[in-house]
C-alpha cells in the first residue's frame, strides 16, 4: 500500500483527512484561525489551553470520530501534532 | 462658508465646510487623553497577566462552571468520585488537578447541567398544557 498504514482494509482516514476534522476544533478552543495553527504548537503554551479546555476539546474530539480517547492517551497529547497522530492511532485501532 | 457654532455646557460644536469639529476646554481634552490611556492600559493588562495566574483561571473557571450546573462542592466532589478536600483545593487554585480528575468533573457538571434543563423543559411544557386547559375552560 502506498501510503503506508494510512489505509487498512476497513478504511481508516490519512492524516490530512484526521487534521482537517481536528484543526479546526483545535483552533475553535484557541480562538485562533485554523491557517494559523502549526504541528508544532503546544496546546499549553501556543494554544493557552488550561486542563479545562484540553478536557472539552478531547470529548469534542471523541464525540465527532465517535472514539473513545483514553486517559492516559490524552495526556500524551502536547502538541497539534501529537493529537492529530493520536486521533489517527485511535482511528486505525478501530479500523482493525 | 458657512458657520454654525452650537452652544453646550461642556464644548463647542463647530461645522465649518460640512465637516463637525468639537472645541474643548484644554485642560478637558487633557483629561480625556488621560482617561484614554488608563483605559487602553486597562484593555492590555489582563491579557498579559492571563498566563501567570493559569492555575487561578482555571479554579475560577470551575468555580463558575460548578455554580452554573447548580451543584455544590461537596455535591460535585460526591458525583464526580473524588474526595471534596481534593476540590476544594483545586477550587483554591492550590493544586493542578491531571487529565483524569477534570473529566470527571466535567462529566459530573455536565450531567448535572442536562438533568436540570430536562426539569426546566418538563416544568415549561407543564405550565404550558395548563395554560392551555385554563383557556379551554374559558
Amino acid at each position: 500500500m502506498s501510503q503506508g498504514n494510512a489505509f487498512s482494509t476497513r478504511r481508516s482516514l490519512t492524516r490530512d483527512e484526521v487534521a482537517a476534522r481536528v484543526i479546526p476544533i483545535l483552533a475553535e478552543q484557541a480562538g485562533m484561525a485554523p491557517e494559523e495553527l502549526r504541528d508544532s504548537h503546544s496546546l499549553i503554551d501556543d494554544l493557552l489551553y488550561d486542563s479545562l479546555t484540553v478536557v472539552e476539546t478531547v470529548m469534542e474530539l471523541e464525540e465527532e470520530f465517535d472514539v473513545e480517547i483514553a486517559d492516559d492517551a490524552a495526556d500524551g497529547m502536547r502538541t497539534v501534532g501529537d493529537v492529530i497522530d493520536g486521533m489517527c492511532r485511535l482511528l486505525e485501532d478501530r479500523a482493525d | 462658508m458657512s458657520k454654525k457654532v452650537l452652544k453646550t455646557p461642556d464644548y463647542r460644536r463647530v461645522e465649518l465646510d460640512g465637516v463637525e469639529y468639537v472645541i474643548l476646554r484644554e485642560s478637558i481634552f487633557e483629561e480625556l487623553c488621560r482617561r484614554a490611556e488608563v483605559g487602553l492600559e486597562a484593555t492590555v493588562e489582563p491579557g498579559a497577566e492571563a498566563d501567570a495566574l493559569d492555575g487561578a483561571t482555571l479554579a475560577e473557571k470551575l468555580v463558575r462552571r460548578r455554580r452554573a450546573s447548580g451543584l455544590s462542592q461537596a455535591e460535585l466532589a460526591r458525583r464526580a468520585g473524588i474526595r471534596p478536600e481534593t476540590l476544594n483545593r483545586i477550587e483554591r487554585g492550590r493544586t493542578t488537578p491531571d487529565f483524569a480528575t477534570v473529566r470527571k468533573l466535567v462529566l459530573a457538571m455536565n450531567a448535572a447541567e442536562e438533568a436540570a434543563a430536562q426539569t426546566s423543559l418538563a416544568d415549561a411544557s407543564r405550565e404550558n398544557e395548563s395554560t392551555k386547559r385554563t383557556q379551554k375552560q374559558e
